[in-house]
């Protein structure tokens, strides 16, 4: 049986339309910053990934997180 | 070196320490020089051009002729370039490259500058430049049509780069040019509401792929463009003048549907 973590996930822009600003989630240990972008169900086909923030620090889709972490999930802009 | 009678005219023609734009005008010709070369020998005896009067203490009069002879390169020339473009050309930036294979097309009016229904169907670079000479004529404008793939020789003789593409994929290559050739780089990218802009970033924690973003659904809008612009001109002008911070340390973020502003 898997300790679990809770974790505050800031979403940003369109990510949060339907969904939330700030919440906090409870995960398994071992979960991945993609695994929980994928719980919520961001529409990410729509509105790609741009930077993923953990404690202040950038990480990739594959970064575990950890009890207490907070997480931000911004969209991707690329226009001029 | 100047000769003397042009410093003797200048001397005996400012108004307390500022040169209008006609005499600016009249000695240009009296003297067969650009308006860039007499605006330089005006400023190296420090006679402000009264086009800037008003950037007044917040730009010294040495740091207007630093200003002048500075060389910035703007790739891009869609709702960021051709913002950040008359922001420069204003403040007296003297020496700017434009880049941008495109036209201006309808869909552009709602927030690219210089765009009218007149320009429909013309080199932005052309109208940008032909504004810009109507603006401030002591800028020099140098520009190419040609679509940046990642490699753009002339970016060597500018001493900054200011991102104004319109995708990750050839605003990737363009950080990278930039760091190769080490120089400052200001990325700026806009989206929907969103905005961001980060100084000599290599973009690799911004853009993991080079698939577009939220602009690709939500498109661009007049005034989260200028926003934009506006941060990435003054990046350069600080990056010139070197005071002030600059986004280096991390990417700032702008929401202006939310209202909400933040580095990280």
């Amino acid at each position: 049986m898997k300790n679990s973590i809770e974790v505050t996930i800031k979403l940003f822009a369109q990510y949060r339309e339907g969904k939330f600003k700030v919440e906090k989630r409870t995960y398994p240990e071992g979960t991945s910053a993609i695994e929980i972008i994928k719980d919520i169900g961001i529409d990410i086909e729509t509105f790609p990934i741009g930077v993923l923030i953990v404690n202040g620090r950038h990480v990739g889709e594959e970064h575990i997180l950890k009890d207490g972490d907070t997480f931000s999930v911004f969209p991707k802009v690329g226009g001029g | 070196m100047p000769s003397s009678s042009l410093l003797e005219d200048l001397e005996s023609q400012q108004i307390d320490g500022f040169l209008s734009y006609d005499i600016h005008h009249n000695l240009k010709e009296k003297y067969g020089i650009s308006y860039y070369e007499l605006e330089k020998i005006a400023l190296e005896n420090d006679i402000i051009p009264l086009k800037y009067k008003r950037n007044a203490n917040s730009i010294k009069p040495n740091e207007q002729l630093k200003l002048l002879t500075s060389k910035v390169a703007i790739i891009g020339c869609g709702g960021l370039g051709g913002n950040i473009s008359e922001y420069l050309a204003r403040i007296g930036i003297g020496n700017i490259l434009l880049m941008d294979f495109d036209k201006f097309d309808e869909h552009n009016l709602n927030r690219q500058n210089y765009s009218t229904v007149e320009s429909l169907g013309r080199y932005k670079v052309d109208v940008a430049k032909e504004s810009i000479s109507k603006i401030n004529p002591s800028v020099r404008v140098f520009t190419c049509k040609e679509k940046f793939d990642g490699d753009f020789e002339p970016l060597k003789e500018y001493e900054i780069i200011v991102d104004a593409l319109d995708s990750p994929k050839t605003k990737l290559l363009l950080a990278k040019k930039a760091k190769q050739y080490s120089k400052t780089f200001v990325h700026g990218a806009i989206g929907g509401f969103s905005i961001q802009t980060a100084t000599n970033s290599t973009l690799q924690t911004i853009y993991r792929d080079v698939t577009g973003g939220a602009e690709t659904t939500l498109g661009n809008l007049p005034f989260v463009a200028s926003f934009c612009a506006s941060l990435q001109a003054s990046e350069v002008v600080k990056s010139i003048l070197g005071k002030g911070e600059l986004f280096e340390d991390g990417i700032f973020f702008a929401d202006l549907l939310d209202n909400e502003f933040f580095i990280v």
